[in-house]
Order: structure tokens, then sequence, then C-alpha cells
């Protein structure tokens, strides 16, 4: 395939992008809750697409953008979703409904904290795909990248953006707002709860909040329980639950 | 967009007469928000009522008997950390579901009971409840206002434990202060370091902030990045 600027693109490798869905559609179905949904497809995406990182915002019932799901855990990531409260292309996406493409990151442009915040990490391009559902935006997809990415890897982020919102939602916004506003609610809940227990693992194993999270899927995986549930017996010390007592030793 | 309602109900709890306590504040504005005609705040530890403030007495009684007996929207809403939505006490299925409660909110004209949890992941503080004499359901919005009323009564009750003055709103009102995934890690850090619940750890945190004068996020900060570790801080 050729594109404008006349270099030669190969889109994503086929089996990958299937591979990306196929897991989407099976965890949701698995009864996985949708932290680890979007922890997997935001991973995805940087597996499949030619970017360096990946964070899934929503729009919490408070009007607030909440990072939900991320490809690497480092406190400057999330303060590059973080400052997008404020200003940057995920705000301008979620207000707009329509994709945000920024290969300038210039700091006269129109968000020049967030843009000088990207480029001090490394990046050179930041996407903003809409995570959209019946023309209803309830959050976006963020895609940071150490070199600009073709149009059609766009199309394939959107493609994984409206498989999430599906995923999501599970509703049509427009007629059960209530519906959806719940599930928002509740999804920035388990965040929540997910990073409380990563907080209390990284105290007691004495490591960072990436590894604890790996920590947490283990147990998850090794007892078959839900990383949401996980996080939830690690915060209360419920040693009823497998997973929690598994996790008074870390889990090599 | 970011932070509309949440700025819109802040402002009108703070517009509230100040010389209201803070909990009959957040019933006034429930109560108006969510077209009641009672509503509650109640903390809650251990499946157990420590603190009941309410528009009304009835609206305490309410409160009182459903966590006595058990059995009611405000108590499940504690248990499961979800809003319970009743919108009819008088129907047969909600007899069915809550068999103790029914006839007790029945007498008190509580047709529809809506409870919203006061939480933060898994920290729980307790329910915040609206009451109203009509059976039927909460528009989206409503349900909407009232998942921002039971936030920024969390805050404001996280707040009011750390010792902050409770004329000072305005701090526990700032956007996303506490839901940010940051303070959340740290909390988690802090309950490990002085093997205390989660929501102690939120309670610590706040406080730590406002006695050195920094924002809970900065310290989080220095928490997670082990600046700061509580469990140095008491030795000394």
């Amino acid at each position: 395939m050729t594109t404008s600027t006349g270099t030669t693109f190969e889109l994503p490798d086929a089996s990958q992008l299937a591979a990306a869905f196929v897991d989407l559609a099976r965890s949701v179905n698995d009864g996985k809750d949708m932290v680890e949904v979007f922890s997997m497809l935001a991973e995805r995406c940087v597996t499949v697409l030619s970017v360096a990182a990946c964070g899934i915002l929503v729009i919490d019932p408070i009007g607030e953008l909440e990072v939900i799901g991320s490809s690497n855990h480092s406190a400057h990531l999330l303060d590059l979703f973080q400052v997008q409260n404020v200003e940057g292309p995920c705000l301008q996406c979620c207000r707009t409904g329509e994709a945000v493409i920024d290969t300038e990151l210039s700091e006269t442009g129109p968000w020049p904290g967030f843009a000088s915040a990207a480029r001090s990490q490394g990046y050179l391009a930041v996407y903003a795909v809409p995570l959209a559902a019946r023309g209803v935006v309830v959050g976006a997809l963020n895609l940071f990248a150490h070199t600009a990415i073709q149009d059609e890897e766009i199309a394939v982020a959107q493609a994984l953006a409206d498989a999430a919102t599906i995923a999501l939602l599970q509703a049509d916004p427009r007629e059960d707002a209530l519906v959806v506003t719940r599930r928002l609610h509740m999804v920035v809940e388990e965040r929540n709860t997910i990073e409380q227990a990563k907080g209390i693992l990284s105290q007691r194993f004495s490591i960072d909040a990436e590894e604890a999270s790996v920590q947490l899927r283990r147990a998850g995986e090794r007892t078959g329980t839900r990383l949401v549930d996980v996080a939830t017996a690690v915060v209360t010390r419920d040693n009823s639950y497998d997973a929690a007592r598994l996790l008074a030793n870390p889990i090599t | 967009m970011t932070g509309d309602r949440w700025r819109r109900i802040a402002d009108q709890i703070e517009d509230v007469d100040v010389s209201l306590s803070l909990g009959r504040r957040f019933c006034v504005v429930v109560s108006d928000l969510l077209s009641a005609d009672k509503a509650s705040l109640a903390l809650v530890v251990n499946h157990a009522t420590s603190w009941i403030e309410g528009s009304d007495d009835a609206a305490v009684i309410l409160d009182e008997q459903q966590f006595s007996l058990g059995d009611g929207p405000s108590f499940l809403a504690v248990d499961s950390l979800a809003p319970v939505m009743a919108i009819d006490m008088n129907s047969p299925e909600a007899l069915r579901r809550w068999p103790a409660f029914a006839p007790v909110a029945i007498r008190h004209d509580a047709i529809a009971v809506f409870s919203f949890p006061l939480r933060v992941g898994e920290a729980r503080l307790g329910v915040m409840s609206a009451y109203r004499s009509r059976p039927g359901e909460l528009t989206a919005a409503e349900y909407a206002d009232g998942l921002v009323l039971a936030s920024l009564a969390t805050m404001a009750l996280l707040q009011q434990q750390a010792g902050v003055s409770p004329g000072d709103l305005a701090a526990a009102f700032l956007p996303g202060v506490t839901h940010q995934s940051p303070v959340q890690l740290a909390a988690g850090m802090v309950s490990e370091q002085l093997d205390i619940p989660i929501i102690e750890a939120l309670v610590r945190l706040r406080a730590y902030a406002y006695s050195h004068e920094q924002s809970v996020n900065s310290v989080a900060r220095s928490v997670i990045s082990r600046e700061l570790a509580f469990h140095e801080e008491e030795e000394q």
C-alpha cells in the first residue's frame, strides 16, 4: 500500500489484529471486569499499532476524564492523561466527538502544556480517537507514538475503540443514559479499588505500581478470580479468598 | 464539559445556609435535585450507623431502621457498593425484596427510595438516601446528580474526619481531588504501612495534606516516590 508520503505502509498483521478483537470479545464473555478488558485492549493497541503507549479514558459522571486502562503505568504517562482534564487532544476529542491528530506537539499550539510534557517523554505524535456509540461520546482512546503513524492505523484504532465502547456500554446511550452513567461510574470505582490494591502490594513487596499490577493479575490467573475481586480481597484483607492468601508473598 | 455538573452542584451546596450542619446542607440539595421529600446522610461502620443526619426526623428513622433490620436500599447500597433504586415500596416485588423494611417505609410515606453509597474504590464511608412519597424512577439526569452528590458528600466527610474546618468546603470540592489514581495508590501504601483500613488511610493522607498545606495529590506523589512514609512519620 502506498501512502501520500510515498512510503510503503503495511497494515498491522491481520492475525494480530484478529487476535485483538477475539481477546476483547472473549474477555467480555468470560465476565472479566472492565478495567481488565481495557488494560488488555491498551496493551493490544501497542502490539498491533506502531505506537509506544496507549490509554483509555472515560468521562465519569462527575465530568472528569478518568484513565481506566493503560499500556503501562509509569507516573509520567499517567500525568499525560491527567493533564488532559485541563487541555489536550482527549479533552478536544471528547468535546467534539472527532478524532484528534497532533504530529506537531507545538508549544504554540492549542495545548502547549500537554505538548511540552509529551515531548519531554519522547513522544512526537499523539492521537485521540473517540469512544462513542450512537453519537454519544463517553471517552477517548489515546495513542502516543515516537513517529507519526499512518491514516490506516488510525482507522484500526477507531475500530478497536468502537469494539471497546460496545464492551463498555452494552446499552444504547441515547435510550439508556442511566445505565451508561451507572457503568461509567462503576468502572471508575473498580479502577479505584485496583489502584488501592496495587498500593498495598507495592508497599508489602517494595515494588512499583507496574509490578504490583502484575502481581494482582497473576493472583487472578492462578486462582481463576476476576481482577477486581482480587483487588477487593487485598484491600479488605479478606483471606477467605485464595488470591488474597496467595499474595501474602510475591508470586514469581 | 469537564466538571460542569460537579461545579454546579458544589456551588449549590456551598450556597446553602452555612449555619446549618454539613449533613443538613447536603440534605437540602439532595431533596432539591432529586425531587425528594426527605433525604439523609449516614456514616456506617461495620454495617452499623455511627452518625446520621436527615432533612427531618423521619429520614433519620428510615435510615436507622434499615441498619437495625439489615434490610432496605440504604443497607444494600453500603453492602453492595452500588446505588440501589427502589421505585415503589407498595409493589409486591418490593415487599418480597425488602420484607422487613417495606412496611416501615410505607408507614413513613417513603414510597420510592434511592440510595447511593459513599465510597472511593473499596473505602466505604456510608450512604446518601433520598425518599419520595410517590412511586417512580429517577431520570438519568437526577441519577447523575445523585452520583455527583454522593461523591461530594464523600469528599466532605473525608475532609471532616481529617479534622479540616467544616466551613472550608472549597478544598474538598475540587473536582477529582481524591478520585485520581495516584491518591488511591498512595492510600493503599499508607494502609499497608500503618496496617489500617483503606478509609482511614484516605483520611490520614488528607489530614497530612491539610496540616502541611499541600494538596492531597502532592502528598500522594511523595508517598509513591517513597520520599514520605507514614510509619516512619509516626516514629518521629
